[in-house]
């Protein structure tokens, strides 16, 4: 017999007895001796069941064909037959596969299809398979640690409601995947939260797949949970038990309205094919298991043992301080920090249980149907012994087992790449931040035939955020993509309502061109390497050079740049953080600017109509404009209203919402940046003159919005700069003729511009370039983006010249 | 005979009315308008037979799984003598010993690069396998594939496929997959000096395409490679254990790659497997101070029946020096496919390795068969491949192989036990099509008037009807 250290195959197993032969829930050693096996929830059935090995010795001495690959399986027909009459729930189609985290690849391949949607949803803890699709909608974090990124765009939910209401909300949710009852944790999913979530799914146009590779078959006590509590998932999965415990086998069951949506196309004949799928041993291994599992009435079976099982668990769980959670013979008992040890003194007293992955700590019991009642006992006999004789805390060297806890940790949080290599990137011309400057003077060195690089921070946007990476492999946060065209020559009722409105208070409108900076997309399409969800910490330099930056992505990789050129677009305060430390720390001037939103009681048009920029008319009063540029809805919506109730709602009456952008120059207001032991900060003073600007602006801003017939105004305050007086801001936006509510609904973002040479040059570093508002100091005109995306078109283009 | 057995024959002669009804009615519907709708009740080595005991020529082999032919007795009695043994299975303690047996085997094929085998249940799991161990070793996230590619159906393994149409509604893939061209190693330096690049995958020889990668150019990739840090991983699913005229082609060509994929054939046509042949270094790297050692675990992976198919598979293949007889019988198999191309302005080339081979199509210099081929490429660009494919089936009783979406080509897996006679119904049969196609009628004449009267005509018709349908 091999022993572990000398088998050549990998992975290598926890060690154990030289197992010699097995039969129906035990494994012998040479010596005679032993063990119950609950850890091979395959063997439902047990091991070598005499009708299971005859069926397939049968099958063999016919001859069949087998996977012709043109025409029907007579046996997959059978099989399919038979599991479509067992399962209940309407099921119209079988599709067959070769292991449950494959059955899991075609039910997320078929939602996709069919909805045109990409995003799952997939509930903590969940199981459901190893291959990347399938470990890409696992709730554990630790099973695809150094995997990422696998499938993107999934997203883990509790099995909460309200929680799935709001992200089905947003109508792009291909998929929801449950367990009802959870392998990993023996979690019973609520069955009025599964009810309502088919309620939920079907409302959304989202396909529901209940994972049943485990629970199928009776082992809980029923055929199939999903049936057994009333459920109608559109697809059902199944594996494990179904073949016999000899062959891999796993099979998808779909709803007739599924499978027509599937392959409605000629082209999609090949949805999903497998070259082994539907192979007549596992065929006939799932008919006669079929067979068997009717005939000892598995689910009847299983209930009472599993009901003997628990009530010995239940008492178990009194004496040693453990929990317990499962369904019929899927029972798992939670040992918080010991359960290896636990699972190793079980394994010394003959029961083999399952084991969990790393974050998690339930010790599976699976015992087969076909075991008896003194085997039960004699599992729960072993597993007293185990819980008794392995201490609580503290005797076992090694780091502690994280707990999930509460709030659970983000992937990332939890397998940083702490051991790794930094993750090493190698570009002609790195521009370092994706902002209308990073993205204009990346087009214009493009242009001048340099090969360039973006990394960009990305805003890691709101919670529930779909998860990107780009084409070059790191996460995306969240990034704005704004593509800003030339505006609309056609009407739009909110701009006409403020050239009016303008009009009407004796102001002269003033038409700003519009800048055509190309979106992070279209620079792909040019050859441009985006790079985002990439924190730029610091610029290399040697001997006065710098040779590009070193970062950290969102899951704690190291990142390291080196550069031909590297262009600054990160924002003056970005751009003078990475700056601080090499150069002399330049001052920056903060301009304020803010968002007014106000409610008409007409509507005016949808927002869904204004995807990008409209750059039309301002008011420039006193050193600030007041114009009605606003960037799609969605994305200020996301930015923010994730947690303001009020405007949320006020969202559902978009169209009858409008919002003015202020701006103001900081002719007063200044900052510097300085590296100190703690990092980097940022020590600025907005100045009265600069605020009061702000507040006159504000005020303004509300008489026109009043013009323009809005009925309430939403002023906030929320963010500003002390030197703002919040209080008497709010005090002032009441008294004028509008009805407010102060809440904390504006946005404040500073701009800022640096003390930088108007060439992008940095006094005393080589190699390197400011393309952002850094190098505007004073230079602010009437429009400080049209400035600076000029600015940076520039210096991009410089770089034709530079070696 | 069994109630069991008593059961599936009474079943057998309507095969496919349950398969209509519960399985994929659409793809069977297919079947039958192109006219290959049999219901086959027996098989044997190179032969599918109906229950009139007309005899097929299976030249797909199930993909390729038959390279030893169907139903082949000495699996079969290793598969029963396994089964009478009641052994342990898929214990998740402790080494499984047929596993080992069947890994020593491989790697004993494999030569002394390799130093592990991680077990799978197909080759898209070996796929998985590969690309999971790559960026658990290299910490990157980027793979690079060749252009045409085929590596399997899962999500992984589909992000690294080289064809467009299969990746239809399943976007977004996988992030950071890049496409690079065959056997060009300035595109490969290009993408690999980013640095970046987690694994690099090829078939040595293309399973879909049949278009075989250059030596030379392996192995600068492979200098590359490990240049870069960056695992190369040989797909031979479909060329591995002999079929191209050597155990594993990539050894042939003096390429050494990190990690290694097989299935198909070593299934015995049996029981679904997968391998993963690993260096020592590679396996070291994924499994030093790792503390769970399930980096990847399969529930199924490494059962007895599928060691079984394997073991008895390997000796089967030795004992008939399969390599060196695929070398003589693909020599014989290409001599026939060059002659052909030679003879028919309507064949483009032939490529392949020893018993694999597809024959490419291209527009005749006749007017009337241009005109036609044309027409048909409008629908689909691989319609007249289909019209070929079709009369093969039903004219002369040939199972070939539709290659990959887009390709006009005809593919051919013979199994290894194929006599000189089954070789020549193949060749003959092809060019007897030819001939048809060539002839006065033409692929698509029947349509054109009407009147739906040969199979090639069916074939096209049912194109049409399926397109209608969607």
């Amino acid at each position: 017999m091999t022993s572990v250290a000398e088998s050549p195959v990998a992975p290598p197993r926890p060690p154990g007895p030289d197992f010699t032969l097995a039969q129906g829930a035990r494994l012998w050693d040479a010596s005679g001796r032993s063990w119950l096996d609950a850890a091979s929830p395959a063997h439902f059935l047990g091991r070598n069941h005499p009708e299971v090995h005859q069926a397939l010795v049968d099958l063999l001495a016919m001859e069949l064909p087998n996977l012709s690959v043109v025409n029907a399986s007579a046996l997959g027909g059978l099989l399919a037959g038979r599991l479509i009459a067992r399962a209940g729930g309407g099921f119209g189609k079988c599709v067959f596969a070769n292991s449950g985290s494959e059955t899991t690849e075609v039910a997320l391949r078929f939602c996709r299809q069919i909805t045109r949607r990409r995003r799952f949803l997939y509930l903590t803890d969940a199981y459901h398979g190893r291959s990347t699709g399938s470990i890409s909608v696992c709730g554990v974090p630790s099973l695809r640690a150094h995997f990422e990124p696998a499938m993107p765009t999934t997203t883990m939910i509790p099995p909460d409601l309200a929680r799935l209401r709001r992200e089905l909300r947003t109508g792009d949710v291909a998929g929801l995947i449950v367990e009802p009852v959870q392998a990993l944790t023996g979690r019973v999913i609520d069955p009025a939260f599964l009810r309502e979530a088919e309620n939920l799914c079907e409302a959304a146009g989202t396909v529901l797949i209940a994972a049943e590779v485990l629970t199928g078959f009776g082992r809980t006590g029923h055929w199939f949970v999903s049936d057994a509590i009333g459920l109608r998932p559109g697809i059902l999965t199944v594996g494990k038990a179904l073949g016999g415990g000899d062959l891999p086998i796993g099979a998808v069951l779909v709803h007739e309205a599924i499978y027509e949506r599937v392959y409605s196309g000629f082209s999609s004949g090949l949805v999903y094919f497998s070259t082994f799928a539907e192979n007549n041993l596992a065929m006939a291994a799932g008919l006669v298991s079929l067979d068997l599992l009717e005939r000892i009435d598995a689910p009847a079976r299983a209930a009472r043992l599993g009901a003997q099982l628990r009530a010995g668990l239940d008492a178990l769980a009194a004496t040693h301080g453990v929990t317990v959670a499962g369904l019929g013979l899927h029972q798992v008992v939670h040992v918080p920090e010991r359960a290896n040890a636990v699972a190793e003194a079980a394994q010394e007293a003959g029961l083999i249980v399952g084991r969990p992955p790393q974050g998690l700590h339930g010790l599976r019991l699976d015992l087969p149907v076909v075991c008896q009642e003194a085997d039960v006992d004699a599992a729960l006999e072993a597993l007293a012994a185990a819980l008794a004789g392995t201490p609580t805390s503290g005797a076992r060297p090694g780091p502690p087992t994280r707990s999930l806890g509460l709030a659970p940790p983000t992937p990332a949080a939890l397998a940083p790449n702490r051991s790794g290599g930094p993750v090493l990137l190698d570009a002609d011309v790195l521009v370092v931040g994706a902002s209308v400057a990073g993205r204009a003077a990346a087009a214009a060195a493009c242009d001048a035939g340099r090969e360039v690089w973006i990394l960009d921070a990305g805003p890691h946007g709101p919670k529930g955020a779909e998860t990107w990476t780009t084409s070059e492999g790191l996460p995306i946060g969240w990034t704005l993509d704004v593509a800003h065209p030339a505006p609309a020559t056609a009407p739009d009722p909110r701009t006409d309502a403020f050239v009016a409105a303008l009009q009407a208070v004796g102001a002269t409108p003033v038409a700003v061109p519009a800048h055509d900076v190309p979106s992070l997309t279209a620079l792909q399409d040019r050859g441009v390497r985006v790079v985002s969800g990439v924190d730029a910490e610091h610029l290399t330099v040697v001997d006065r050079e710098v040779t590009g930056v070193t970062g950290r992505s969102a899951d704690g990789s190291h990142v390291r740049v080196s550069a031909g050129v590297t262009i600054l677009a990160a924002g003056a305060i970005g751009t003078g953080l990475l700056l601080a430390p090499v150069a002399s720390p330049p001052a920056i001037r903060f301009h304020l600017s803010a968002t007014l939103f106000a409610r008409t009681d007409v509507p005016l048009a949808p927002w869904r109509d204004r995807r990008t920029v409209t750059r039309t008319d301002h008011l420039r009063i006193h050193g600030a404009t007041i114009d009605d540029r606003v960037p799609d809805l969605a994305l200020l919506a996301e930015r923010l209203v994730h947690d303001n109730r009020l405007l949320r709602r006020t969202l559902k009456r978009a169209d009858c919402l409008v919002a003015l952008h202020l701006e103001v120059d900081g002719e007063a207001s200044s900052g510097t940046l300085a590296t100190g032991r703690l990092g980097p900060t940022i020590d600025f003073k907005v100045a009265d003159a600069d605020a009061s600007r702000m507040t006159g602006a504000m005020a303004a801003a509300c008489d026109l919005l009043a013009v323009m017939g809005a009925i309430e105004v939403f002023p906030g305050i929320a963010g500003l700069p002390d030197a703002l007086a919040p209080a008497d801001l709010a005090e002032q936006l009441r008294a004028t003729r509008l009805p407010g509510s102060d809440l904390g609904l504006v946005l404040v973002t500073p701009h800022a511009t640096g003390q930088i040479h108007p060439s992008g040059a940095v006094n005393g570093l080589l190699r390197v370039v400011v393309a952002d508002a850094s190098a505007l100091l004073g230079a602010v005109g009437p429009d400080l983006e049209h400035e600076t995306t000029k600015h940076a078109a520039s210096i991009g283009a410089g770089l034709a010249h530079v070696g | 005979m069994s109630e069991f057995q008593q059961r599936i024959e009474e079943y057998l002669n309507s095969s496919d009315h349950l398969s209509r009804k519960h399985i994929h009615p659409r793809l069977l519907k297919m079947f039958e308008l192109g006219g290959m709708s049999v219901a086959f009740t027996r098989a044997q080595g190179p032969y599918l037979f109906d229950k009139d005991g007309n005899k097929w020529l299976d030249f797909l082999a199930g993909g390729g799984v038959y390279f030893l032919g169907r139903n082949h007795p000495q699996i079969h009695q290793a598969l029963i003598d396994v089964l009478g043994l009641n052994l342990p299975n898929l214990a998740v303690v402790n080494a499984s010993a047929l596993g080992g047996m069947l890994a020593g085997k491989l790697l004993e094929l494999a030569g002394p690069h390799f130093g592990k085998v991680v077990f799978a249940n197909a080759g898209s799991e070996s796929t998985e396998v590969a690309l999971r161990f790559c960026r658990q070793i290299t910490r990157r996230r980027r793979f690079l594939y060749v252009d045409g590619a085929f590596h399997g159906r899962s999500y992984g393994a589909i992000s690294v496929c080289g064809f467009a149409q299969m990746r239809t509604n399943i976007e977004p893939a996988m992030p950071v997959c890049t496409p690079v061209p065959a056997n060009d190693i300035e595109a490969l330096r290009r993408e690999l000096k980013y640095g970046d690049v987690a694994g690099f995958i090829f078939e040595p020889v293309q399973g879909m395409t049949c278009r075989v990668l250059e030596p030379a150019y392996l192995r600068e990739a492979e200098n590359l490679c490990r240049q870069h840090g960056t695992i190369m991983i040989a797909d031979e699913v479909q060329t591995g254990l002999g079929r191209t005229g050597s155990w594993f082609a990539t050894a042939a060509m003096g390429v050494r790659p990190g990690i290694m994929t097989v299935s198909k054939t070593l299934s015995g046509g049996q029981v679904p497997v997968g391998a993963v042949l690993v260096s020592e270094e590679v396996y070291e790297q994924v499994y030093s101070g790792f503390s769970s050692g399930l980096v990847y675990f399969s529930t199924f992976a490494e059962n007895n029946l599928a060691m079984a198919a394997g073991l008895a598979t390997i000796q089967c293949l030795e004992e008939m020096d399969a390599p060196n007889l695929a070398r003589e019988k693909g020599a014989v198999l290409r001599r026939g496919l060059d002659d052909l191309a030679a003879r028919y302005d309507i064949v483009d080339r032939i490529e392949g390795s020893g018993l694999m081979q597809t024959m490419y199509f291209k527009d005749s210099a006749s007017a009337l068969l241009r005109t036609q081929q044309q027409a048909m490429k409008a629908v689909d660009s691989s319609a007249f491949a289909a019209a070929v494919h079709v009369d093969l089936f039903s004219r002369q009783r040939i199972v070939a192989q539709l290659p990959g979406p887009g390709l006009d080509a005809i593919k051919v897996l013979p199994p290894l036990i194929s006599t000189d006679d089954d070789l020549a119904w193949f060749l003959n049969g092809l060019e007897d099509t030819l001939v048809e196609l060539y002839g006065r009628r033409g692929p698509v004449v029947a349509v054109g008037q009407g009147v739906v009267q040969n199979t090639v005509g069916k074939a096209l018709a049912g194109l049409r009807a399926a397109r209608a349908d969607a």
